[in-house]
């Protein structure tokens, strides 16, 4: 009989946060972190709230980075010495809402920091929301348990189900053990991503061009000039921000 | 400056350009960004400017110089990604800080923003069931 995991319990949110940290496991690649940043941050814009974007990814530097899409992205380097305090440098000049993009590999140096700041950070009115993405492999679920294991309580967790074909297969995510235990004690939202055509996820990355930008016809490239392409990015944005309303309260404050 | 390092320095000539595409940077990402592909381009170059030139050759061109929406390219160096001294953020575009007031008023917003919506009604559905025998009658 398998040991049962150790509950841990999730805080009760006394208190409104004043500011939120929105951010992406880093960790396995290759699972559309900065794809669903990109439309994360196309949600926000719809809504006019303010925010500040960092990039955090340092292996995926010219192109398909959360700069590529959005100039205004502050680029980041993760460092074993100073960690994550960029957060705390964006916080403080203002911005009420952050959204970041963890390159793969930022497990190690995330940890240290929530171990040694996140109190300091919660007692300041700071809340995080850890994005995992789910993808038929399964190596995109060790890597979200890994990060849970670490963050604990100390994050709110949303899962975004990546259809990256079609149909997907979650299995793994679905009928995993562990994968069971975490999502008893987190209690993640869970939401999904729908299956893009790769003609336009490919053109719209290559060209460093955003689903609003081919929803506007606001591009030169022909195939998303074409009017399928213009409805399929409308209908794209569409269907994903209905799910992000389903769980705004972990994305605004 | 000592004078004869100053001499050298306005002695000795701009070096010339890496890449013989460097004069046509401008109209080749030009042309990239309206979705010509790399074959295309070295066809052009070649009809408009005389310039024969490899697909490879533009490729690694074009993927070093591309920085579509920067007015300065990057510099190609490598992050050190967990030793070396700490680097400053470097900020795109500077940050202006907010007074208090703005800040409570950015997040009154935020807030206002996260107010539960109201569950939709469901509407009548109606579902037809091919195997179920049918008992539409004549009137």
């Amino acid at each position: 009989m398998a040991t049962p995991s150790p509950v841990v319990e999730i805080p009760v949110r006394q208190v409104k946060p004043t500011s939120r940290v929105v951010f992406t496991q880093g960790g396995k690649g290759g699972v559309g972190k900065t794809a669903f940043s990109t439309l994360l941050v196309e949600w926000y814009a719809s809504k006019k709230v303010p925010l500040a974007l960092i990039d955090m990814d340092s292996e995926n530097k010219s192109r398909g980075s959360l700069a590529h899409f959005f100039p205004e992205a502050r680029k980041a380097n993760i460092q074993r010495a100073r960690g994550l305090d960029d957060f705390v440098h964006v916080l403080d000049s203002g911005s009420p809402i952050i959204v970041a993009d963890m390159g793969a590999g930022a497990g190690e140096v995330a940890h240290r920091w929530f171990n040694s700041m996140h109190e300091q950070a919660r007692d300041n009115g700071v809340a995080f929301t850890a994005i995992g993405l789910v993808t038929p492999d399964p190596a995109s679920v060790s890597s979200i348990l890994t990060w849970g294991n670490f963050l604990r309580d100390r994050v709110e967790y949303m899962i975004v189900k990546n259809f990256i074909s079609d149909p997907a297969d979650f299995s793994c995510w679905e009928n995993d053990g562990e994968a069971e235990a975490f999502r008893r004690v987190a209690q993640p939202k869970v939401i999904s991503m729908e299956y893009r055509i790769p003609e336009i996820e490919h053109e719209a990355r290559e060209h460093g061009l955003t689903l609003q930008a081919v929803a506007e016809r606001k591009t030169d490239v022909p195939a998303l000039k074409l009017t399928a392409s213009v409805w399929r990015a409308q209908a794209y944005r569409r269907n994903l921000f209905a799910e992000l309303e389903r769980v705004k309260d972990l994305l605004l404050l | 400056m000592n004078e004869d390092f100053q001499r050298i320095i306005d002695e000795v000539p701009d070096d010339e350009p890496r890449s013989c595409l460097e004069p046509y940077r401008d109209v080749i990402l030009r042309w990239r960004r309206q979705g010509r592909s790399y074959r295309r381009i070295c066809k052009l170059l070649g009809d408009k400017f005389g310039l024969k030139v490899g697909r490879t050759a533009l490729h690694e061109f074009v993927w070093r110089r591309s920085r579509p929406r920067k007015a300065t390219p990057e510099p190609e160096v490598e992050q050190p990604t967990s030793l070396g001294e700490p680097e400053p953020m470097q900020p795109a575009t500077p940050v202006p800080k907010l007074s208090a007031e703005e800040r409570a008023a950015q997040i009154e917003f935020i807030r206002s923003l996260n107010q539960p919506t109201l569950e939709e009604q469901p509407k009548p559905g109606w579902d037809f069931d091919l195997d179920k025998p049918r008992t539409i009658q004549k009137l």
